[in-house]
């Protein structure tokens, strides 16, 4: 049994493909549109988490078109000189078929090229990267199929992965979905399995069919029979489940012991069963004493967090886990409500989708501090809120903004909190420019109104200069 | 051609600089001499630190003056180790236009862990044939004593109320602003002796462009605050503890303010509650204690939240 199932079991057509209809039609279509000449969009993103059958799918995809195969992954040196003498140089001439046969696009040999873990393109040994990837798209004469598990990450980099690809979404297949896949290996393997195992190791994979099929054969090893007790041997794959379970213990177990061996399981840093905690605290404690009470012992846990960051003694860990664990279980006099579900903590997504803006802001301060001899932080606190109100009545100001502290016209739209084409910034644009004739009025609040009736005509023009 | 009015003003020479005659004096002697030691500015802010800083630059060095002057700003740096690469890659050309030294600025060093100043300590000394150190704080007891002793230390003093309206009145007439004198006064008043303060506040009020009176200046003065704050702590006290969580997060990550500078809002602003005269008192010392856990623990949200909760409770005793 050396063979490896994943590998053995890997979809040999499209139709195999587990789950996702809509994602296998909406890939065929497009294949089918290669084998007419070349689409709008020469390349198709396929983006879901890991061991949902993404690669399996544009491997399949291949060898049902008749297609070749240039396959890069992340364990590739990917820099951008290579992407462009492997995938560019392959799509635009010539390479060799998966058998080893040498095969020329004029004689109708299509290839499909195939960047895996696209989205793990950045750090030093991908320079270029991303800049190739975005030129492949544009200028590819073959299909391309970027594979990732993060799309918003790699988007952001590129425009051209954003706007010039088919972006295909792969769902999570559901634990039935994966017992039944399950259910055909073992078949298949003539092994005898219980139902409750097959769906035990499908619900423990959270969705990865890769990792219940890893587990299958691991727990299968030897044997032609399953049992309920063989998987108890598995570690469970998911921590949310165990984050779940924890929360359960934490808030309703009524059993502080019991919480504390539940952090234990979890094996999750304590800064992380920290925002589980804090985010399902007022939702749980909702008598005013018990929310009180929870929250000191969590103020309290964190002072133990600060400590351990100063000082580096690492024996203070456990004081934090427990407050935040133990300590929060015996804050609680009422009795819990079991009706609701505990909740994946908002702030972690509230931060990931400000990034951009955030990003922006800081790229902001950064400037007006080396202008105004000052750190971003003292121009969040003190120098932002005046500064946008100002900026919203003073002409001269917004122009001032591009001209001497070298904001980009983003960069003021985001602090006029308007769009880069708002009349305000096009006319900040213009008024930034070197005058050509005389300056008259210095100064003055009048100036700023003065300097708002002539319509920028030449807006337009101008936008394009930067 | 207008600009931001705390740079348009900021004064270019050491006599300029307003109400600070005893630091400016000795400034001025060394401008002469042509040689310094290390220094150490004191002070609350927007006293002149900085701006006396620039223009010691400027008449040390004339027209060279930005090659041979480096601004750091301890609180933006992250860690000592690229301060300490900015400085070496600073001081390995030798100074411009027959200079004897460099300086490098060093603002808000107080910033740095004790740490973090011991090993600015240790790189003060390797650079100091070539260039002198200029740090900036507004709690000289918060620099470590071996660096205290190396730097000759300067006090600024908080501006006194005539020192601030009369650079304001200077303001004043160069824009033409149209102002009333009790407007000055208010302006002056909630400045606090802090220079910077003082001229936002009079930039936003008079780019509200009509003539500048007390309501003005409320006006403008409540922009410089948030109003989110006080919303927050409202929300808090009506007893929507969730709803006044998810606001602290966007003041947060929305407005980007620190927890320090939130609590300090907090402090200026809940004598305006609706809460007992008690309550009041208990929330001080309860808010005093939460900054301390503030600087003593590692998040922030999770000490304000303790907070947020306090007020739940309170809002409870006072409904």
């Amino acid at each position: 049994m050396a063979e490896d199932w994943t590998e053995k079991y890997r979809p040999k057509t499209v139709r195999d493909v587990v789950g996702n209809p809509k994602a296998v039609s909406d890939i065929m279509e497009w294949a089918d549109d290669w084998s007419k000449g070349a689409p709008k969009k020469k390349a198709a993103v396929l983006m879901g988490s890991p061991g949902i059958g993404k690669t399996s799918l544009a491997l399949a995809l291949a060898s049902e078109m008749g297609w070749g195969l240039v396959e890069m992954n992340a364990s590739d040196q990917r820099t951008g000189g290579a992407i462009r003498s492997v995938a560019l140089k392959g799509s635009l001439s010539n390479t060799f078929s998966d058998t080893g046969e040498y095969l020329d696009t004029r004689d109708g040999g299509m290839k499909l090229i195939v960047l895996d873990e696209a989205d793990n393109i950045f750090g030093n040994a991908d320079r270029g990267g991303v800049p190739a990837i975005s030129e492949l798209i544009k200028e590819t004469k073959q299909p391309v199929i970027l594979i990732v598990n993060d799309f918003y990450d790699l988007s952001r980099k590129s425009s051209a992965v954003k706007n010039d690809t088919l972006q295909i979404k792969f769902q999570k297949p559901s634990a039935s979905t994966v017992a039944k896949a399950l259910r055909t290996i073992t078949e298949n393997e003539g092994i005898e399995a219980d139902d409750l195992v097959l769906r035990a190791l499908a619900e423990n994979a959270g969705g990865d069919l890769r990792a219940a099929v890893r587990d299958l054969q691991s727990v299968s090893a030897g044997k032609d029979a399953l049992s309920v007790g063989d998987t108890g041997i598995l570690s469970e794959r998911t921590t949310r489940k165990n984050m779940y379970d924890l929360m359960y213990a934490v808030f309703r177990k009524g059993d502080p012991v019991a919480a504390r061996r539940a952090a234990f399981d979890v094996d999750e840093e304590p800064s992380y069963i920290q925002l589980w905690v804090e985010e399902n605290l007022p939702y749980e404690y909702t008598d005013t004493g018990d929310l009180v009470r929870g929250c000191e012992r969590m103020s309290r846990a964190d002072i133990y967090l600060g400590r351990v960051h100063r000082r580096q003694y690492y024996g203070l860990w456990s004081y934090a886990v427990d407050m935040m664990t133990a300590g929060v279980s015996e804050a609680r006099r009422s009795s819990p409500d079991n009706r609701n579900r505990f909740r994946f903590p908002s702030y972690l997504m509230k931060m990931s989708r400000s990034k951009s803006v955030r990003n922006m802001k800081k790229n902001v301060a950064d400037k007006l501090g080396t202008y105004l001899h000052t750190s971003r932080s003292r121009i969040d606190s003190d120098v932002m809120p005046s500064l946008k109100a100002v900026l919203k009545n003073d002409q001269g100001l917004r122009a001032s903004m591009i001209r001497d502290v070298g904001l980009e016209v983003e960069e003021l739209a985001f602090l006029l909190d308007t769009g880069v084409d708002s009349p305000m910034v096009k006319l900040a644009v213009k008024d930034a420019e070197p005058p050509k004739a005389i300056t008259k009025s210095a100064g003055g609040t009048a100036e700023g109104k003065k300097a708002e009736k002539p319509k920028p005509v030449t807006g337009q023009k101008s936008l394009f200069q930067f | 051609m207008n600009e931001i009015w705390t740079e348009r003003y900021r004064p270019k020479a050491l006599s300029e600089v307003v109400g600070q005659k005893h630091v400016t004096e000795r400034l001025e002697a060394y401008v002469k001499m042509k040689n310094m030691p290390h220094l150490l500015f004191t002070g609350p802010a927007g006293t002149g630190k900085t701006t006396c800083a620039l223009a010691l630059a400027k008449e040390l060095y004339s027209d060279s003056w930005k090659g041979n002057f480096m601004e750091l700003n301890a609180s933006d740096e992250r860690g000592i180790d690229v301060v300490r690469g900015k400085i070496k890659e600073f001081a390995r050309t030798s100074p411009l236009g027959g200079a004897g030294f460099k300086i490098i600025f060093m603002d808000e060093a107080d910033a740095l862990t004790t740490d973090a100043q011991a090993a600015l300590r240790r790189t003060m000394e390797k650079y100091s044939r070539i260039c002198r150190f200029v740090l900036s704080c507004n709690y000289a007891s918060k620099i470590i004593d071996p660096i205290q002793s190396r730097c000759a230390i300067f006090r600024f003093r908080p501006l006194t109320q005539d020192d601030v309206k009369g650079f304001l009145e200077r303001i004043i007439a160069a824009e033409s602003v149209k102002i009333t004198p009790d407007a000055v006064d208010g302006l002056v008043h909630v400045a606090r002796g802090d220079m910077r303060r003082a001229v936002n506040s009079l930039q936003v009020a008079a780019s509200m462009g009509k003539m500048i009176d007390m309501d003005t200046i409320y006006q403008s003065v409540g922009i410089a605050n948030p109003e989110e704050v006080m919303n927050m702590l409202e929300t808090a006290i009506s007893g929507n503890f969730v709803s006044a969580r998810n606001m602290l997060d966007e003041i947060m990550i929305g407005y980007g303010l620190s927890g320090q500078d939130i609590i300090k809002q907090i402090h200026n602003s809940f004598f305006d509650l609706a809460i007992s005269d008690g309550d009041k008192v208990r929330l001080m010392d309860k808010t005093g204690e939460i900054e301390f856990r503030i600087i003593e623990g590692s998040n922030e949200r999770i000490q304000l939240e303790a907070l947020l909760a306090y007020l739940v409770m309170v809002g409870g005793n006072n409904r």
